[in-house]
């Protein structure tokens, strides 16, 4: 069935998407997996995603940091198109089940606006983030026009500001809901390096601290 | 993703309160406990509650415990083919188990505060309000209404007064048209029918109006409506009818018959006249010819003969006796607007062309010169255009002199009587014409009979 084949498709380019950004954030992540073909992901979860196989749940991610292997990420793959507080919970369970803090949730249409309220609760205690699959079918990081970009870490933002006599606020800014600053995963607070091609220069940086 | 985290610790409680209100609205089991919560919902609020219990694959009311039908489409619109419309999907209404619980959820909804808590605070007109939760016996407030709505149409039977005078209005419509069927390509036609359509309008909206006025009057007043104007109606229409018809048959009359006639028979005749040079059919352009250019008037001065009229003076005061209604505007000698007066300038250009020939004719004829005033006086009534005034050749001009002779003979009763006893041509004007165009005696008697007929 072509729907089957467009869906199988889609499925395909949100998990290698999905894989990508996870690896760029440190986690691990085999490389045979970040390079999976369509017809290897076929086999090895099917074909007919409309009759489940795969099931969206299928689908599901466990990754560990390359640091910290406590620290474990869940991505999820909600069947519901939309999905509501009690999604939400069920997730929630899940984790506290596993013991696990961090999860991202990849919704097909959207979410209800008490569903996005309940993460902003469970916020310090579980750190979810939601992506829609629309957003997901192509890595943006690897578009021409988006200069790459390096989170640093504390012990290099501490530098930074020591280096330049800065204090924090006087750095330039990005938006939490920035797509890049969305795809790391970046906090409130943190730092982002910003490496850009330069006619005159060579190369340009800029660093800038999340908002 | 956080949200970010408000300034006014009270807000942040009422948002909390919402939230928890939502929360708890979703997993409701009955009608009793939604009373004590709704103080703190707003209408968006209830929206998010319906969205979320849709979502969670349960009716949109909450304490409803049945399932909304799965919609397996994913069209925005509707079509209905009987009605012939297209219907945007009606999404709110697919979260819905029933109708009944949809009329039972906006019935809630309408109640609602419009703004939230979190901006309103919780106020006494908050607290103190008593919400009315529908439960078992509920009966969709909108379906009552549309009720009363019908049901007064139905009272109502002076509404059909309307329809009545529609009826009646088409019906007169086409009577006319039949009656006026044989004439169809009758300009009158026009300016009669907005006449009395007019009147009519009036009539109708008289009575709307009175229907109006008298609102839900008793059924006899509208009895009276529906009938009463119907017989005056028609009376009065059969007599506008005829006096417009009189009006318009004085002012155009005769005119469009002949103004109709000429372009169509003078180019077939012209064509014939080429094409035949026999003798019959030179005699049937000749007529047709003389036709074209006979005007009312020219009939009118054959009719009354050559005697002198007592001048304009007398014809406006034999007018005034007789009733006529002189038209003012055509008696004005109104300046030319183009530069020459067209007609004056076609009389001259077809005396001029004929001119010699009369003389001639005249000559032969020991006629004295004062008949050419007669020849002036005549051709003056003749309608000329540019198709018919020049352009013969010898031989046409001739036998055209001979029948304007004709004409004159006709005209000028002495002269007839000199020429034409009995209507037989004389057989001195035969000689002349048959020496001048060829026309024997039979064939001028023809002419003359003709042209006569046409008087």
């Amino acid at each position: 069935m072509a729907d089957d084949e467009l869906e199988t498709y889609r499925l395909w380019r949100i998990r290698k998407t999905v894989l990508q950004m996870v690896h760029d954030r440190g986690y691990l992540v085999a490389q045979d997996e970040l390079d999976q073909p369509l017809e290897t992901f076929k086999v090895q979860y099917g074909d007919r995603p409309s009759e489940k196989k795969p099931a969206r749940s299928d689908l599901t991610i466990l990754v560990a940091h390359n640091d910290d292997p406590a620290d474990q990420m869940f991505v999820f793959f909600p069947e519901d198109a939309k999905i509501g507080i009690k999604t939400i919970k069920a997730i929630c369970q899940q984790m506290q089940e596993q013991n696990i803090s961090r999860a991202i949730i990849v919704v097909q249409t959207g979410m209800t606006p008490s569903a996005k309220q309940s993460i902003g609760d469970m916020a310090p205690k579980y750190m979810l983030e939601h992506f829609l699959e629309a957003e997901l079918m192509v890595n943006i990081t690897e578009h021409e026009l988006v200069p790459e970009h390096v989170v640093m870490t504390a012990e290099e933002k501490a530098e930074l500001l020591a280096r330049y006599k800065l204090k924090d606020s006087q750095l330039p800014r990005i938006q939490q809901c920035d797509p890049v600053a969305r795809y790391f995963g970046l906090r409130r607070g943190q730092v982002v390096k910003i490496i850009r091609p330069s006619e005159t220069a060579g190369r340009y940086i800029t660093y800038r601290l999340v908002v | 993703m956080e949200t970010e985290i408000p300034v006014n610790e009270k807000e942040t409680s009422f948002r909390r309160r919402v939230y928890t209100t939502i929360e708890t609205l979703i997993d409701i089991e009955n009608t009793d406990q939604l009373q004590e919560h709704l103080p703190h919902l707003h209408c968006l609020g209830w929206d998010e509650v319906v969205e979320e219990r849709y979502v969670n694959k349960q009716c949109g009311f909450p304490s409803c415990q049945k399932a909304p039908p799965k919609i397996t489409r994913n069209q925005m619109f509707e079509i209905d083919r009987k009605e012939g419309k297209i219907f945007e999907f009606r999404k709110q209404r697919a979260k819905f188990c029933s109708e009944m619980c949809y009329q039972k959820s906006s019935f809630v909804r309408k109640q609602l505060d419009e703004h939230p808590l979190w901006i309103t605070g919780l106020t006494e007109a908050r607290t103190q309000k008593v919400y009315e939760v529908p439960d078992e016996s509920f009966v969709s407030p909108i379906a009552e209404k549309s009720e009363p709505v019908d049901s007064q149409f139905k009272k109502e039977p002076s509404i059909w007064l309307v329809t009545d005078s529609i009826i009646a209005k088409v019906q007169d419509m086409k009577l006319s048209e039949e009656a006026e069927e044989p004439k169809s390509l009758d300009p009158e036609d026009q300016d009669i029918e907005p006449f009395k359509l007019t009147d009519d309008d009036k009539d109708f909206i008289k009575s709307i109006k009175e229907f109006r006025n008298s609102n839900f009057g008793p059924p006899s007043t509208s009895k009276l409506l529906k009938t009463a104007p119907k017989p005056v109606l028609s009376a009065k229409d059969r007599k506008k009818e005829d006096e417009v018809l009189a009006k318009l048959r004085a002012k155009y009359g005769n005119k469009n018959a002949l103004q109709k006639k000429p372009p169509i028979l003078i180019e077939a005749q012209e064509i014939h006249s080429k094409l035949k040079t026999m003798e019959k059919a030179k005699e049937a352009w000749l007529v047709d010819l003389i036709k074209s250019w006979f005007t009312p008037e020219t009939r009118k001065l054959v009719r009354e003969g050559a005697r002198p009229t007592g001048g304009a003076a007398e014809q406006i005061l034999m007018d005034f006796l007789s009733g006529k209604k002189v038209d003012a505007e055509k008696l004005v000698n109104l300046p030319n607007l183009d530069k020459y007066n067209v007609k004056e300038k076609r009389l001259n250009i077809f005396l001029h062309s004929i001119r010699n020939h009369w003389m001639d004719l005249e000559a032969r004829l020991h006629l004295t010169p004062t008949r050419r005033d007669i020849l002036s006086r005549v051709a003056s009534t003749f309608q000329l255009d540019s198709e018919n005034i020049t352009g013969w050749t010898k031989r046409e001009i001739n036998s055209i002199v001979i029948a304007l002779f004709i004409v004159i003979c006709l005209v000028d009763v002495e002269l007839g009587d000199d020429y034409f006893k009995k209507d037989n041509a004389s057989p001195e004007l035969t000689a002349i014409s048959n020496e001048l165009c060829g026309l024997d005696s039979f064939q001028i008697t023809g002419l003359h009979a003709a042209i006569k007929s046409q008087c």
